[in-house]
């Protein structure tokens, strides 16, 4: 009892007082996971929304395919991004395992199938008529694609904040592929492991703590775009 | 009729899907500068064939002419086509924004310049006296505005065709009026073909001057405004114009073929 009072009173010190250390580590986290958050987006975005305009032979498997990978382990990403980027893999001569790149490269690989397939969800959620009456206004099918897009806005954005909800807590992938170097790849959840299993409680209650911040932070625009798409409903026409 | 070539021209079109026949055997001609009424029970293909004239769905079978272009033949560029044609459907959806980028989207689409869009848009808007509600968000209409914002965005355009589902329904009569004023003007003054569904027949004779009946997917009869009385061969058209004992909803009026 005595340690976790004590913990959390020191932690949240070292979040006042802006601790440079606990400051590189939270900014670092926060580069890594908006960086592979945002290419998932760039690439997963727009292949959602075709996977939900397009009919193809194998599309039904690629949508089982990015479902299951929604749920994939982290470890396992981390380990296949390991492999290849490690000396002997593929791209080893790049020279990037043990890089925040390497970072960026598995929370991309995690995200993706996540933004992907939500994003897909909301396209596809988005009301049929958008389609056509954009087609009707004289659209080219790119255009009215884009206004679909466009009115599955808050479905995607959800579809992007769950991606980061998944990256910014995630363990395993990084660990791996970062190797949790101190002042290089450490990030709050491989620092709070190392800290925690060496007795550092502030330190990891700090950083836990940090953590839950940005969880809440997360849910709570998570929940206003969706008190946002309720009040839309209601006065749809 | 034979004078002018005809804007749209069908022949022996048909429409399936899943094995449920919508349309069948579809030929009809239809004049340019007329305003058209199409009348037919619920269910009967009303909307699917203005689908087909809108160049949205292709038929399953037969072909379809738009200005004497085949656009049932796979390598037609349809925008083009499209792009002087607009359908104002019986349930139309506004994109969420505000009222002006409603009406701004076809012109948008068209890639036309700001300054001539802002003006066209806020003509559009004044014909349909909603002048002062460019900057109103569309879900803050009331059903009958969000109607008429949904008839501007169509009108701002120019059509050659205007194809209306159901136009009126929401409106209250003075809008009704207007609307039936306006789209009046606009076919004599542009000479806008007007392709309109409507149930109500005083508003149908009030403004069209050609009549085509559908019933369970085809079109049974036609007839020029004034021929109706006892001119007309089929008892289904008899029925829907003048009513009668059977006269009722939509299972009633298909089972008597
Ligand atoms: N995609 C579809 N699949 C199955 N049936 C369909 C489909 N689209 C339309 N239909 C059926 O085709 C028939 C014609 O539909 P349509 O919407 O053209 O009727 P309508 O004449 O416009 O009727 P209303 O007066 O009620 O608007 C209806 O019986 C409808 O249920
Ligand atoms: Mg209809």
């Amino acid at each position: 009892m005595e340690t976790i009072v004590q913990g959390l009173k020191q932690g949240l010190l070292l979040i006042l007082s802006a601790d440079p250390g606990l400051f590189f580590i939270v900014a670092l986290s926060l580069k890594v996971s908006l960086s592979a958050v945002a290419i998932a987006a760039f690439l997963g975005i727009p292949f959602g929304a075709f996977l939900a305009f397009s009919r193809f032979p194998a599309r039904g498997l690629l949508v089982t395919i990015l479902d299951t990978l929604m749920g994939l382990p982290p470890v396992v990403v981390g380990l296949v991004v390991y492999l290849v980027l490690s000396r002997s893999g593929p791209l080893g001569d790049l020279g990037l395992l043990f890089t925040d790149r390497a970072m960026i490269i598995a929370q991309t690989v995690l995200s993706f199938p996540i933004v992907c397939a939500l994003s897909l969800a909301a396209v596809q959620g988005a009301d049929p008529r958008a389609f056509r009456e954009a087609l009707s206004l004289g659209a080219t099918r790119y255009q009215a694609v884009w206004v679909v897009v466009r009115e599955a806005r808050l479905g995607i954005a959800g579809a992007v904040l769950a991606g980061l909800g998944r990256v910014v807590a995630e363990v395993g992938a990084v660990m791996m592929v970062g190797g949790n170097i101190a002042g290089a790849t450490r990030v709050m959840t491989t620092a709070i492991v190392l800290e925690t299993s060496m007795g550092n409680f502030e330190q990891a209650i700090g950083l836990g703590m940090v953590l839950i911040f940005i969880a809440l932070g997360l849910n709570l625009a998570l929940s206003m775009i969706k008190g946002g798409r309720a009040h839309r409903a209601e006065g749809g026409v | 009729m034979a004078e002018k070539e005809p804007l749209f021209v069908l022949e022996g079109v048909g429409y399936r899907v899943e094995g449920a026949r919508i349309l069948e055997d579809i030929s009809l001609a239809l004049e340019e500068g007329l305003i058209h009424a199409l009348l037919g029970f619920n269910g009967a293909g009303k909307t699917t064939l203005l689908r087909i004239l809108n160049l949205l769905i292709r038929p399953t079978e037969g072909r379809v002419f738009f200005l004497g272009q085949d656009a049932t033949s796979g390598s037609n560029d349809l925008l083009e086509s499209r792009r002087k044609m607009v359908l104002v459907s019986q349930d139309p959806l506004l994109f969420s924004g505000t009222v002006f980028s409603n009406v701004a989207k076809g012109l948008r689409f068209r890639g036309i310049g700001r300054a001539k869009t802002a003006k066209r848009v806020r003509e559009a808007i004044e014909f349909v006296s909603l002048a002062g509600f460019e900057d109103r968000g569309v879900h803050t209409l009331s059903g009958g505005e969000a109607r008429k914002v949904a008839l501007a965005r169509a009108l701002v355009l120019r059509p050659r065709a205007l194809l209306l589902d159901e136009p009126t329904i929401s409106l209250d009569p003075e809008s009704i009026k207007e609307l039936e004023d306006l789209v009046r003007r606009i076919n004599r003054d542009f000479r806008t073909t007007v392709f309109m569904v409507t149930h109500d027949l005083a508003q149908a004779t009030r403004m069209a001057a050609s009549f085509l009946f559908i019933h369970q997917g085809r079109i049974i009869e036609t007839w020029r405004a004034g021929d109706e009385k006892g001119g007309l061969r089929y008892e289904q058209t008899r029925r829907y114009l003048f009513g009668g004992p059977e006269n009722g909803p939509a299972q009633e009026g298909k089972t008597g073929s």
